[in-house]
């Protein structure tokens, strides 16, 4: 029944860091072209501090988490619950993602309240003359904490059957779908 | 005391716009409230950024703050017609200050509309002194500045295109070390960045072209929710604090670019008035600046801009005259009390 | 509760959650969230989750972080960091932890390039850590440099810590950015000799790397293999002294000079780019998520006042110009313990420069002394921003107690520093004194 969501939640992912990735060739290329019109040319190209303020820099800052969260890359601190034995440890691993779960739920909603607020004053910047609308990109970040919550679910529902069942996983191989599927190995 | 108010600052506090003009006001309403009312100030961004500010007072993260209307474009939609005529003013910032001050107070109440939405009380303004051209290379006459690449952002574009220099979009951080290298040429700015910002370390040129004044939204203002329990004498108190904020902060704003011209023979720095020429040119400037700004407000949607703009341009005249004969700062408070918070 | 009482907990609160390996980001948005509420109502604490992650990340400034990552990781992915570890280990090896002390030379070059040090942390973390394990490397030593290192790009110009420290305090910004290249140059030597030191007294922390003796031509194939590397760098720094590009583009610049030099060395290929454009967009996110939890933690602690009660402790101390030193000390390295820099910056300088003023303290002297503090708070648990960073990069190889481990000499070798820099303000204020 998980295999749905799981599906789901990884090729959003995975869709969500490509567009990333995009992004940050997109950026690199396009600053640098800033650079060479002005220096060469004396006629830099209008708008690339605004894009890339809040498109570039927002799409790069978000879209991957989902992504780092399937391969529990996040960013723990790991020295207590190294010293543990499996079956402790995955149950404090099982509280931090609910701890983290809580709260992607909460940051989904408040992100989704506030880009609908932005939409509905079509919020923009200027950019010398022109107008350049920027509430497109406040639902990068809405996506971005939805692929990060369905993550977040599915990793939980993987992680309390292994501690039902009695096998050892880490977070990090809850749903990666390369895995090997690993001895089973009861848990002490 | 029985409240405690929440300030944020975007400014350091060594900015003269926070210890001239938002330390005065808040001090003063400390002082006459009887105790009832004491503050902490939050300055340099370290509570709210100017980014973040009006969400940050809506929300109650402070009960109030200098809000800068610019970067709230779209929730402000009116009071950023009025401040679009920025790079187009060439009064003297306490007439600036007062006459948004009045023409938001007595009459905006589409200005006031917006404001109540997001849960602020704009209480007064505050503006800058008018603008130079700070470069680091010398500088004199139009021909000097053309084909020169400035730092002017978003409608300020407007006046280095008529000089005939290259407009850049660049963020204030990044403008120092760009002007020290070469990314830009010169910069628009208050004489006084020279000292406050250190550009006078890499741009020791400045044209003063007197024209452009920026006025920040309202840098007075309060939580509505928190104004609309405060009594009639509270709310007295903060209109007083606010004239007296207004006046000194602008007069100081001005006291400052003396404060630096009176340094330049030491620092070596050259500032001069600008020639006949750029004169001329910066002439042609507010027109282009207004068209901008009408066709501009049509396309977001906002009606009856041309009737914003000559609103506040009509309390800008009156203001005017007042400051020219009003030199006194005690009695232009009084002015103020007289001409916009006494009519509330 | 009284507002400090809420502000004190709170910090509790975070060292349980980072205990039960909540993601340091998540831990300090909680903490926050929960702490704004109590002192300032709910609708305070969501409104701050609703603005702060897109105001705060929709900087320009920040956008040299991921791409000077990206610079890093095609440098790394390409292979070209390997050709110049080789080389070194034919050119250094000879010397106690050789490769070692090539990682912090290069470093302080990096830092020169980078104006954030946490971008120099992740790109030596990428180029420089790998080489030195699979060379046998000490893994405390490895990580250590690379990280303590990276803390050298704030102090080194450009810096944007400086460049926002002296507009805070109206100090002439040149002269204080300047006055950061000798400390920062002193801080590399002390820490070359404490490794030299370490190596030959403990031959076994890093394995002598002795190749066989090589002809001239070996030589300058080593060169013609390692050319790439010095050139990109230069570039970039170049490129920032010449005044073509501000420090935040450079990154942008570095990250397309890395891609085509990678294709004149026929090093480039589509999996290439491709791991290296995800290694650094998934570095970015999780660097981003801990940088936004520390913004929200900074508001929270802001409003409970405990960095205002912390700053007055100084403030009601004597104010000579040592026992002010010796207090921001003390609270820079406790605040920088849960915060990340341009928080603490932002916290205490309203509350500081009062005091420097009153004690007529030079404040390009004193903006040097601060951001070494502060970078300092980067490499100590339970928050070392510069050590996660680090973590980040290098993944399962090395463990993050064992980071810390090996960062902890390097902190001895700070101690050296900053007593120098405190007895001898000349050392910083040489060059901007022959500057006027
Ligand atoms: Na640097
Ligand atoms: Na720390």
């Amino acid at each position: 029944m998980i295999k749905i969501p799981e599906l789901l939640a990884t090729w959003f992912s995975r869709g969500l860091m490509a567009l990333s990735c995009l992004a940050l060739l997109a950026m690199a290329l396009h600053v640098t072209a800033d650079v060479v019109m002005r220096t060469f040319f004396n006629s830099p190209i209008p708008g690339t501090l605004e894009i890339g303020t809040h498109y570039y820099m927002i799409a790069v800052s978000f879209l991957a988490l989902g992504q780092v969260q399937i391969r529990d890359g996040h960013v723990a601190v790991e020295f207590v619950v190294h010293s543990l034995k499996a079956r402790p440890r995955m149950v404090l691993e099982f509280l931090a993602l609910l701890v983290t779960f809580v709260f992607s739920v909460i940051y989904l909603n408040m992100s989704w309240v506030s880009a609908a607020q932005k939409t509905a004053r079509r919020e923009y910047v200027l950019s010398q003359d022109n107008i350049l609308l920027i509430w497109p990109s406040r639902w990068i970040l809405v996506v971005s904490v939805a692929a990060f919550l369905l993550v977040l679910l599915v990793q939980m529902v993987r992680m309390g059957q292994a501690l039902w069942q009695g096998h050892v996983r880490r977070v990090g191989e809850l749903m990666d779908e390369d895995r090997v599927e690993p001895a089973e190995e009861e848990a002490r | 005391a029985d409240m405690n108010i929440v300030y944020a600052t975007f400014l350091g506090p060594n900015a003269s716009l926070v210890k001239d003009g938002v330390v005065v006001f808040l001090d003063y309403v400390k002082e006459h409230s009887d105790g009832a009312i004491d503050y902490t100030l939050h300055s340099g961004g370290s509570l709210l950024s100017a980014t973040g500010m009006l969400e940050g007072i809506r929300d109650g993260i402070a009960d109030g703050g200098q809000i800068l209307g610019v970067y709230n474009p779209a929730e402000l939609p009116v009071t950023n017609v009025v401040m679009g005529l920025a790079p187009a003013m060439t009064s003297d910032p306490r007439a600036v200050a007062a006459a948004l001050t009045e023409y938001i107070l007595l009459e905006c109440p589409r200005c006031i509309g917006e404001y109540e939405e997001n849960n602020v009380q704009y209480i007064g303004s505050w503006a800058t002194s008018r603008y130079a051209m700070l470069c680091a290379a010398p500088v004199n006459g139009l021909d000097s500045l053309k084909g020169r690449k400035v730092r002017a952002s978003g409608e300020w574009a407007g006046i280095g295109a008529a000089l005939g220099m290259t407009p850049v979009t660049m963020s204030l951080g990044d403008t120092y070390e760009a002007l020290q290298r070469g990314q830009v040429d010169c910069t628009l700015g208050e004489i006084n960045w020279m000292t406050n910002n250190s550009f006078g370390d890499v741009a020791k040129y400045g044209i003063e072209l007197d024209q452009g004044i920026s006025y920040i939204g309202p840098v007075f203002s309060l939580r509505k929710d928190m104004w609309d329990d405060l009594s009639d004498e509270h709310k007295q108190v903060f209109y007083e604090g606010t004239a007296r904020g207004m006046i000194n902060g602008a007069i100081q704003t001005v006291a400052s670019n003396q404060d630096a011209k009176d340094m330049a023979d030491e620092k070596g720095w050259v500032i001069a008035p600008p020639s006949d020429d750029i004169k001329e040119k910066l002439e042609t400037v507010p027109p282009k600046v207004r068209a901008a700004l009408i066709s501009r407000s049509e396309q977001l949607g906002i009606e009856n801009s041309e009737a914003i703009i000559d609103g506040f341009l009509a309390k800008l005249e009156k203001w005017d005259e007042i400051v020219a004969k009003t030199p006194d700062q005690d009695a232009l408070v009084e002015q103020v009390m007289i001409e916009i918070y006494d009519k509330l | 509760m009284s507002l400090m009482l809420i502000g004190f907990l709170g910090l509790v609160a975070l060292v349980v959650m980072l205990a039960i390996r909540v993601p340091v980001g998540i831990a300090l948005s909680v903490v926050s969230l929960i702490g704004i509420t109590l002192v300032r109502g709910p609708n305070a604490a969501f409104g701050a989750l609703r603005s702060l992650p897109y105001d705060f990340t929709a900087v320009w400034t920040l956008s040299a972080i991921p791409m000077f990552l990206l610079a890093g990781s095609v440098v790394s992915n390409s292979g070209m960091t390997t050709s110049l570890f080789k080389a070194m280990r034919v050119w250094l090896g000879w010397l106690p932890g050789g490769v070692a002390v090539a990682t912090n030379f290069a470093g302080a070059g990096f830092a020169a390039a980078s104006g954030s040090s946490i971008a120099t942390t992740a790109t030596l973390g990428r180029i420089a850590v790998p080489e030195m394990l699979d060379s046998k490397y000490d893994p405390g030593l490895a990580t250590g440099v690379a990280s303590a290192v990276g803390t050298l790009g704030a102090v080194i110009p450009p810096s944007i810590i400086i460049v926002l420290y002296s507009i805070f305090a109206q100090a002439p910004v040149g002269q204080v950015l300047i006055a950061g290249i000798i400390p920062g140059l002193l801080t590399a030597f002390c820490y070359a000799a404490m490794i030299i030191i370490r190596c030959t007294l403990n031959p076994k922390l890093a394995p002598r790397v002795i190749g066989p003796k090589l002809t001239l031509r070996e030589h300058l194939r080593l060169v013609s293999a390692i050319w790439p590397l010095p050139l990109l760098v230069l570039c970039v720094v170049g490129g920032i002294y010449s005044g073509i590009m501000t420090a935040t583009e450079a990154g942008a610049v570095g990250a397309v000079l890395a891609i085509l030099t990678s294709m004149l060395q026929f090093r480039f290929s589509l999996t290439m780019l491709r791991s290296s454009l995800i290694d650094a967009a998934g570095t970015t996110a999780s660097l981003l998520m801990i940088a936004i939890g520390a913004i929200l933690f900074t508001r929270f602690l802001a409003l409970s006042g405990v960095p205002t009660i912390l700053s007055d402790l100084i403030a009601m101390n004597d104010t000579s110009q040592l026992s002010i030193v010796l207090s921001i000390a003390v609270v820079y390295l406790f605040l920088g313990c849960f915060l990340d820099p341009l928080g603490v910056l932002l916290l205490t300088l309203p509350v500081l420069l009062p005091v420097f003023e009153s004690a007529d303290i030079n404040l390009i002297w004193i903006g040097i002394i601060l951001v070494k503090f502060i970078e300092l708070g980067m490499l100590t648990p339970p928050v070392g921003l510069n050590v996660f960073v680090m973590k980040g990069v290098i993944g399962d190889r090395v463990s993050l107690p064992t980071i810390f481990k090996g960062v902890g000499w390097f902190l001895l070798a700070e101690v050296v520093v900053m007593v120098l820099l405190v007895s001898f303000p000349q050392i910083t204020l040489f060059l901007p004194n022959f500057m006027e």
